[in-house]
């Protein structure tokens, strides 16, 4: 099935999305802030985990994170965010899990259409949940 | 030599590149250089080095940066594709090759998901931001506080960082 809203996503549910540690920049203060292209994907398809399905954070940091890191040589940390505001951002999300091992917590967003839209207006919303993204460990 | 370092003296601290991706760079580019080896000063090095290069010092790190992640860059199930595009690539380096302005901060150079690569450009609240897409189109953006200054983004790349540069 192509792009579409998994309704069996559930809006209170929370998503993870692995984040390099060059996707962080501090501010002006020297807050650390996730920056747009952790959430940016030039075919507008962002790879997620549903922590419901992951035994929580601490399931996504034991079971998943080690297998991205391994494949990417690299630590990572990871930023979770709302089902609910992930939708309000304008993105769909559902369900791939030949993506990732067969794991069905493996989800991505993409725009709430089936063709992709602009890149400026896709930036626009990888900005507005990365800014919203709660980075872990704090 | 004092004088190649001069328009580096105007740049904000914050806009060097971490000493962990100067050093990657150097062992990247075989330098000689060692991440382990505690007997080289690794800034003096580097700065020698910018200061022999015949770019300008900002062209000369995002190239090589981009080079290197060219490279390294794979596809990374779960998180995205880190393999950049030959047209994001090509599109990154003639952006870089247009900017006429010699004195710019250092920029930031990481790989977006999806073969892009992104470039940004930062001088206290204000930075100009560039990602080149996996089929080569580029989106070039001005922000000042994290926020898209719309207006000034319509304009080309150079007038944005000329933007940038002014007090």
């Amino acid at each position: 099935m192509g792009r579409h809203d998994d309704e069996t996503i559930l809006p209170e549910w929370t998503l993870a999305r692995g984040i390099r540690p060059d996707w962080f920049e501090n501010d002006e203060k020297g807050k650390e802030v996730i920056q747009s292209r952790a959430f940016d994907e030039s075919n507008q398809e962002v790879s997620c985990f549903i922590l419901e399905e992951t035994d929580g954070a601490e399931g996504f940091q034991r079971d998943i994170l080690p297998i991205i890191e391994k494949e990417l040589e690299e630590r990572l940390r990871f930023a979770t965010v709302g089902v609910r505001f992930a939708r309000a951002c304008g993105f769909w999300i559902y369900r791939k899990p030949e993506e990732f091992h067969n794991n069905r917590a493996h989800v991505v967003l993409c725009p709430q259409q089936t063709e992709n839209i602009s890149r400026k207006q896709f930036k626009r919303q990888a900005r507005e949940i990365a800014r919203k993204a709660v980075p872990y460990p704090v | 030599m004092a004088l190649a370092y001069m328009p580096l003296a105007n740049m904000a601290l914050a806009t060097m590149p971490s000493a962990v991706e100067i050093a990657r760079t150097f062992e990247s580019r075989s330098f000689g250089y060692k991440l382990s080896d505690p007997r080289q000063d690794l800034f003096t090095v580097y700065w020698a080095w910018l200061g022999h290069s015949e770019q300008s010092p900002w062209k000369t790190t995002a190239l090589s940066k981009i080079s290197m992640l060219r490279k390294t860059g794979r596809l990374v199930s779960g998180l995205g594709d880190f393999a950049l595009s030959e047209k994001a690539v090509k599109a990154v380096q003639k952006l870089i090759g247009e900017i006429e302005i010699e004195s710019l901060p250092l920029p930031t150079v990481t790989p977006v998901s999806g073969g892009a690569i992104f470039v940004s450009w930062r001088s206290g609240p204000k930075s100009v931001e560039a990602t080149a897409y996996h089929d080569g189109e580029i989106l070039v953006e001005a922000l000042e506080n994290q926020r898209v200054d719309e207006e000034r983004s319509m304009g080309d790349p150079s007038s944005m960082l000329w933007w940038l540069v002014q007090g």
